[in-house]
């Protein structure tokens, strides 16, 4: 098949064809995430690419007006999607380039779940906790894919509970997919310091190797992250909820340093050997090390007996010592996993024989917003139907990296998405597009101090004086 | 659109000679020293923008990649070529904007083509079609390639190979004939490790550094004596070419300047130019050559149905006999050498095919050892030296004159060859 021009407000390019849209279910700083579906009569369909008649999230990368051409982050996802295969990873199905408008769009296998969701729905829906098979399910799958990253030398960069989606139904019921690879890098042999990108991962769940402005990091950052989520499937809320000083270019955030001391103590050069090298542990002494810290312990947070495994194994993944710091490869291993109940392929069935599964939301879809983002009536474009097999809901949700804010926070923030999508160089909306959808977020906030960081990287000019490696083809 | 994935770009011979240049009438002569400028102006290209040498390597990568799925009739060289440069700095964390891209490349062509050189407003209408032919242009490199655009270096196998094998004073020897590998097409016909034993070899042999030969010391780093030999055989043709010019075959206008903004223009200005610029003279086209092309344009349009590069070739043929005697002469004798290397080269690749045995690998390394001889000597009738037997000697003398020319040249930003430039980079 052939690209085919939209000529018209009615015309759609060809590739389009194949697919059902059902509505806008999110956008972030790239551009809009669609649902969608494989139409049945569709040869691949009929082929098995993709589920007959399953939902498709298509995300789609919409060229900066600065006319940067294909974005460097829409490259580096698709270069990375396209060579890794796992069952908990998200599946790229293909890749569409629309001529007319120049846009890019990624089409996923849609995921009705994320774990933001899962959590949001227990502490403020339910009022109980998630079950205990449900957790270690859903951090088992979590390891799983992540030692796979690891193992083909890819850190993700920005895992959080937005981005580690669950599927709700279909043969692949209860299984993680992790997503958002815009961050993601090959670390066998950087042609730069990673910490040339700037700052990555969302603030919470950010290790404090890169708070302290580490000029080397390693993998061990993705596995504090998981940590963080760990404590978060236990305890229904953000383990260090610090806020963070945007304008600065420096790394170092106190307030995200001072919630993770609070909990885990100060740390010590005895037992962290490299911290002594960090250069905000030696330019902000002042800041961290005067401050005095009591009563501190993690047990206090997770109220988890502090000789149980599940103690010991978050305890490795919060280790301050990033050499220390337990492995995906070595969590999957750990006694944790070895007791009842024993981890599953489906995370979401009940961990007894009666209990109910839990019915997680259905999140709305914007049937207003047309695929080229306008806001416009569209009477032909039905919301499907909610009723689905398996007694499960399909249950739209938005994919792009959102910033777990309270309401309040996050409107004061608008303004600054606004204000920086003029100043991001691959800002993907010129101007942000009113939603119907009273829960709807904006743009994640966290993304803009790394493209201004990155843009400011190239006002440097760094070069490399020498011929450095370059990054392994994975075959 | 679906794009198939592609995992591993490699080809074999019988794909290269039958490349999409070939079938819309490119000669294997042409297409390679369209290769050559293409990458000749990737790299100069990068110098002028400060880019790492990294960037200017991927870019070769990828343009050579996209010459092996499309034909330079219907793709330009010098927007291909920029385009390749802006991927490969995205791709390699050395992203450069596209307002400097068009102008390096606009201010490259005004002093390869002696033209005066002009300013280019960034609010003019050439400007802002050469931005979109470049956003455009990148949209077909990312969709050939799949979106997989990891490319691998032999660069970085040389430092570590001439460690473990003690010879550390070839590294630099070696990093030259790596660099010049890429403007060749051994990227897209060995595994970088392969090429990168086959520029240690050669530079083995021209510093007169023996190696261990029992067991082979290729066998450790995975390669075999017939990739090297390749390797060796095709940097030699490479070092036998004139320098790279120009060579018009794009079916439309593809300069940068605001030259030429007619067919009628061009074919009036060709004679005149042909003498006092370094433009390349183009290629004649026998009618049935060109009627071949016509079929073939509408079969790729209807293949290629959506394409907004679906324009037909020119109908009209040139009615213009281009080149003079004497060069016609010279591009027929050249066009015999190469029918001839032809001929060998499908000989050896079916002695490729064939079971590996020993008696047949000696006999491979004679016909190499014949072969270099003749390239040898075809370098010494054209540089017109001393006749001598020896072949260090043969080889000595190349790498004098090499040096002198390095030292004599000051201007580092000239049009001059990127064997030159690196050398100058590198020391």
């Amino acid at each position: 098949m052939g690209d085919g021009r939209v000529g018209g407000g009615t015309n759609r390019p060809a590739w389009l064809q194949q697919y059902e849209l059902v509505g806008k279910i999110g956008e972030g700083t790239y551009g809009l995430v669609f649902l969608a579906r494989l139409k049945q009569s569709h040869p691949h369909a009929a082929a098995g690419v993709g589920r007959r008649g399953s939902p498709i999230a298509i995300k789609k990368f919409k060229q900066s007006k600065e006319g940067d051409g294909v974005s460097p982050t829409a490259i580096r996802e698709i270069m990375l999607l396209r060579e890794i295969n796992h069952e908990n990873v998200v599946k790229l199905v293909n890749v569409h380039i629309n001529h007319a408008d120049m846009s890019l769009y990624l089409a996923f296998d849609y995921a009705e779940h994320d774990l933001y969701e899962i959590i949001r729905h227990h502490r403020e829906k339910l009022n109980l906790p998630i079950n205990p098979y449900t957790v270690k399910s859903l951090l088992w799958q979590l390891l799983n894919g992540l030692n796979y990253l690891h193992s083909n030398w890819i850190i993700h960069r920005d895992l959080k509970p937005s981005n580690i989606l669950v599927m709700g139904e279909g043969e692949e019921h209860g299984i993680i997919k992790i997503a958002d690879f815009g961050l993601a890098r090959i670390y066998q042999a950087p042609l730069k310091p990673l910490s040339d990108n700037g700052v990555v991962v969302t603030i919470w769940y950010r290790a404090p190797e890169l708070l302290l402005g580490a000029k080397h990091y390693t993998s061990a950052v993705d596995m504090w992250a998981v940590g963080c989520i760990f404590a978060e499937l236990l305890t229904l809320k953000p383990l260090f909820q610090g806020v963070e000083a945007k304008a600065t270019p420096n790394p170092f955030q106190l307030d995200q340093l001072d919630k993770i001391f609070k909990v885990l103590g100060h740390p010590t050069v005895e037992k962290w050997p490299t911290l002594a090298n960090l250069p905000c542990w030696q330019n902000d002494q002042q800041h961290i090390q005067g401050h005095k810290y009591e009563n501190t312990g993690l047990h206090n947070i997770v109220h988890l007996p502090q000789k149980s495994p599940a103690f010991d194994l978050l305890s490795k993944m919060l280790e301050y010592d990033p050499r220390k710091r337990i492995t995906a490869a070595q969590a999957l291993e750990h006694e944790y996993f070895r007791m009842d109940p024993l981890p599953g392929r489906n995370a979401l069935l009940p961990s007894q024989a009666g209990e109910k599964i839990v019915q997680y939301p259905v999140r709305p879809v914007d049937t207003t917003t047309d695929f080229e983002g306008t806001t416009s009536l569209q009477p032909t474009q039905a919301p499907s139907g909610n009723a689905a097999p398996g007694n499960q809901s399909v249950v739209p949700r938005p994919i792009p990296r959102q910033m777990q804010q309270p309401m309040v926070g996050m409107s004061r923030m608008g303004g600054t998405n606004m204000a920086a999508f003029g100043a991001a160089p691959q800002g993907g909306i010129a101007g942000m597009n009113p939603g119907n959808i009273p829960m709807q977020r904006g743009a994640g906030a966290q993304s803009h101090p790394h493209q201004l960081r990155r843009k400011a990287d190239q006002g440097m000019g760094m070069q490399n004086p020498g011929y450095p490696t370059q990054q392994k083809r994975r075959f | 659109m679906i794009y198939t994935a592609i995992d591993t770009f490699y080809l074999t011979d019988e794909q290269l000679r039958d490349s999409p240049s070939r079938k819309d009438g490119i000669d294997e002569a042409t297409e390679t020293a369209l290769r050559v400028y293409g990458c000749d102006l990737i790299q100069e290209s990068g110098i002028l923008l400060k880019l790492p040498q990294a960037v200017m390597a991927t870019a070769q990568v990828l343009f050579h990649r996209f010459y092996c799925k499309k034909s330079f009739v219907r793709f330009s060289v010098k927007r291909v070529a920029a385009s390749c440069v802006w991927l490969a700095g995205k791709l390699e964390e050395s992203p450069r904007r596209s307002k400097h891209i068009i102008i390096v490349f606009h201010r490259m062509e005004c002093r390869r083509e002696n033209v005066p050189i002009e300013h280019l407003d960034v609010f003019s209408k050439k400007y802002s079609d050469l931005k979109h032919d470049l956003v455009r242009t990148e949209r077909h490199l990312l969709k050939e390639m799949g979106f997989i655009c990891h490319v691998e270096h032999p660069h970085k196998f040389i430092s570590n190979y001439l460690a473990t094998l003690e010879a550390p004073e070839l590294t630099q020897e070696a990093w030259n004939l790596a660099n010049d590998s890429l403007r060749t097409t051994l990227c897209v016909r060995f595994k970088s490790e392969v090429v990168a034993c086959g520029v240690v070899y050669a530079a083995a042999r021209r510093h007169g550094v023996p190696l261990p030969e029992d067991p082979p010391w290729w066998n450790v780093f995975d390669a075999d004596e017939a990739g090297i030999q390749e390797v060796c055989r095709v940097l030699a043709h490479l070092y036998s070419l004139p320098k790279s010019q120009y060579i018009q075959v794009y079916k439309d206008n593809d300069s940068f300047t605001h030259r030429r903004t007619s067919d009628t223009n061009a074919s009036k200005e060709s004679p005149a130019t042909t003498v006092a610029s370094d433009k390349g003279t183009p290629v004649p086209s026998s009618s049935s050559q060109e009627k071949d092309a016509l079929i073939k344009a509408g079969s790729d349009k209807v293949k290629e149905k959506g394409d907004d590069d679906g324009k037909t070739l020119p109908s009209e043929p040139n009615g213009k006999e281009g080149p003079a005697v004497n060069l016609k002469s010279e591009k027929s004798e050249s066009n015999v050498d190469r029918s001839r290397e032809r001929e060998r080269d499908r000989s050896r690749g079916r002695d490729r095919d064939s079971r590996g045995r020993d008696s047949d690998r000696d006999s491979k390394g004679r016909d190499s050892d014949r072969e270099r001889e003749r390239d040898r000597e075809a370098d010494r009738d054209r540089q017109r030296r001393h006749h001598s037997k020896d072949r260090s000697s043969g080889y000595s003398d190349k790498e004098k004159s090499r040096h002198r020319s390095s030292r004599d040249r000051g201007d580092h930003y000239s049009s001059h060859s990127s064997r030159d430039k690196d050398r100058h980079r590198r020391q």
